[in-house]
């Protein structure tokens, strides 16, 4: 079986004006199922445009990405789409749900460009909902919901078609600590399922609960390594062990 | 993607931003209202003119003297005195396919009653001149040929005259003066109501042909004459014959043009077809400029929606939307916005004909060719219109769009 992921000395150069910038130098990485990994490194070392490639929604300028063993620089656009659809679930730090759109309906996008019946579209809707906790929130609206709920919605969204693959690109970046570990505990729990996770994130907290770190610094990988201790978000939660410096900072205990 | 969906999708759209979807629809609304009511003006104009011709009757001919073309320039019947009722009586008895001929002379005048007065058209003419304009007695009777031989002063009195100098009173046998000449009345006509031209046919006293010519007018001309074909078929025939037999008897050399013009009613049918068809093209293009700008509008619409939905279009893109189901999404809105206004601008256009028809009595036929036309039009206004906004969403970038602010 070949992995997940493969990619193979990937570019990415944008041009703005007379000025290039590479934000990646020759990324190769392999990615087997059921990895979750976590991808650190400071700002603008390239860490969204490494997801944006890996989730189908930009193209590298060089090197090649095979996914799943398909090549996906030689495909066309309907094509990706359709990776996207099936293949890949995206999260987004600022959520990107469509606003004045219920979740529910928000969780069943993806379902509508896939074509299936529209009473299976709202038992899997429905399903996806209720394995995020939020069962009971079918028809809020978005601004009806807290952050940490509306990234429940989004990684809803996400996992709705039953993806392979789940990216999230600084998913807790908005969220207080005990809501991230929150959102981490059931990345965890998806991991389980089989479902490969990559997530970015600023804070090593949050990285913790991965069993792979990768580094990044100025588009190139600085480290690759697994993590030695396994933590489980579940656990912490239920010790209340999730105070950090975040959460201290300014605040009476 | 269920096309069900789409226009779910699409309506909730258009419903997010009311005011403005509803001044967009009101470039289609008025532009298809506007099609609708003008070409039902039109068409309404026309059907008129169709059944007053047609009540005329087809067989009619009617000569004017003087040609239509004398050196170029028309010259107004009634001002060259070339017709004589010899003639008129000549087309009647010469002519195989003339089954009536009655010459005519007009004046306006003043007719006055024991108490009332009412100026009205007085025509002079025969007692041929009631069959050929199809035209019955509601009480008393024509007057003779004998009552033309002795110029006798004997009249029969249009509906309107007879309402307006007596009232519910019966006129049979009164005395009328016109131009202060005494008139026994003979009968009153059957009301035939308004002609194509919106005049009052009502409206008219007739009497013996020589009387008004001797005794009222003091002229020796006539003004026109009317001339029935034994059938409408006969028509055309009748129109040759009667023009070479007046060449002979006026004694034109060939060559040399008429000094009279014979008129069909088929000719007249035409020309006031031709002129309000040409009305109903003209009133139906100024209104579809407006459903082109109409269309314009959603095209600027369309164009502004686009943009504000950019993160829209990169969210959808994101979870696997293809540019055809965006483009799909976008022309879809366009068309149910044209589509609404077409549905309103029916409305419109019906509710508009009918204040029409009510207020300043203009008859109006609102086919339902012109309906169908303006839907299929707004419609393919829509998709046309729609299409350069919706390929503009489904051709972006699904990273551009994302990050977009
Ligand atoms: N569309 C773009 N056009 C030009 N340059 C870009 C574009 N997107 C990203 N860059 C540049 O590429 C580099 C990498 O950006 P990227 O967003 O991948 O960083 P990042 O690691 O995700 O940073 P952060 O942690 O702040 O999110 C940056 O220097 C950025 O300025
Ligand atoms: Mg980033």
């Amino acid at each position: 079986m070949p992995p997940l992921i493969q990619t193979e000395n990937l570019w990415k150069i944008y041009r703005t004006g007379e000025i290039e910038l590479a934000a990646l130098k020759g990324i190769s990485l392999s990615v087997t199922r059921a990895e979750f990994i976590a991808i650190m490194g400071p700002s603008g070392s390239g860490k969204s445009t490494l997801m944006h490639i890996l989730g189908c929604l930009d193209r590298p300028s060089r090197g090649r990405y095979l996914l799943d063993g398909v090549e996906i620089g030689g495909l066309k656009p309907n094509d990706l789409a359709r990776i996207r659809n099936q293949k890949i679930g995206f999260v987004f730090q600022g959520f990107n749900l469509l606003h004045r759109t219920t979740a529910i309906e928000n969780v069943e996008l993806p379902i509508l460009y896939d074509g299936l019946s529209v009473r299976e579209r709202a038992a899997r809707a429905g399903e996806a909902l209720e394995r995020v906790g939020l069962g009971d929130r079918r028809y809020h609206y978005p601004n009806q919901l807290s952050g940490g709920q509306q990234q429940r919605v989004a990684i809803a969204r996400a996992l709705v078609m039953r993806p392979q693959l789940i990216l999230a690109d600084e998913p807790t970046g908005n969220l207080d600590t005990r809501t991230s570990v929150e959102i981490m505990a059931l990345f965890q729990e998806l991991n389980r399922d089989g479902i490969t996770i990559m997530v970015v994130t600023h804070e090593p907290d949050v990285a913790r609960y991965a069993s792979r770190i990768i580094a990044f610094r100025d588009g190139i990988i600085r480290s690759d390594r697994p993590v030695s201790r396994h933590t489980d978000a579940k656990e912490v939660l239920s010790k209340g062990l999730f105070e950090s410096s975040k959460d201290a900072r300014g605040e009476v205990p | 993607m269920n096309l069900l969906i789409v226009f779910k999708i699409a309506g909730r759209a258009l419903a997010r931003n009311t005011m403005r979807s509803a001044l967009t629809m009101l470039g289609i609304i008025i532009g298809v209202g506007a099609v609708i009511a003008m070409v039902a003006v039109g068409q309404g104009a026309k059907a008129q003119v169709e059944a007053q011709i047609a009540s005329i009757g087809s067989n009619l001919l009617m000569v004017f003297p003087g040609s239509t073309t004398q050196g170029g320039v028309h010259a107004g019947s009634g001002t060259v005195t070339t017709l004589t009722e010899e003639d008129s009586r000549a087309i009647k008895k010469e002519l195989s396919s003339v089954w009536l001929s009655a010459p005519t002379v007009r004046t306006v005048a003043q007719v006055v009653s024991a108490n009332q007065n009412w100026s009205t058209a007085v025509t002079g003419s025969t007692p041929a001149f009631f069959p050929i304009r199809d035209w019955s007695f509601e009480s008393g009777s024509p007057f003779t040929q004998s009552d033309v031989d002795g110029a006798t002063k004997t009249a029969v009195l249009g509906k309107t005259v007879a309402n307006n100098l007596f009232g519910s009173r019966d006129p049979i046998g009164q005395i009328v003066r016109i131009r202060n000449v005494p008139f026994k009345v003979a009968g009153v006509l059957s009301p035939k109501g308004q002609s194509a031209m919106g005049q009052d046919q009502d409206d008219t006293v007739i009497i013996p042909f020589s009387t008004l010519q001797k005794r009222i007018m003091g002229v020796t001309n006539v003004g026109a004459i009317l001339v029935s074909a034994n059938s409408p078929l006969e028509a055309a025939v009748a129109q040759e014959q009667v023009r070479l037999l007046l060449r002979q008897r006026h004694h034109i050399p060939p060559g040399q043009d008429d000094d009279f013009t014979v008129r069909s009613m088929s000719d007249i049918a035409a020309a006031a077809e031709a002129s309000s068809s040409v009305m109903t093209l003209l009133l139906g293009s100024i209104a579809s400029v407006s459903l082109i700008v109409g269309g314009i509008g959603i095209m600027n619409i369309m164009l502004v929606s686009v943009t504000e939905r950019t993160r829209e279009i990169g969210i959808r893109m994101a979870v696997g939307a293809r540019g055809r189901d965006i483009l799909l999404q976008f022309l879809v809105e366009a068309v149910v916005l044209s589509l609404a206004g077409g549905i309103l601008g029916v409305i419109l256009g019906v509710v508009g004909s009918r204040i029409v028809s009510a207020f300043v009595h203009w008859p109006t036929i609102i086919s339902l060719s012109s309906i169908l036309l303006a839907f299929t039009f707004s419609i393919a206004i829509g998709v046309f219109f729609g299409l350069y906004p919706a390929r503009r969403a489904a051709s972006l970038d699904p990273i551009e769009a994302l990050r977009y602010e």
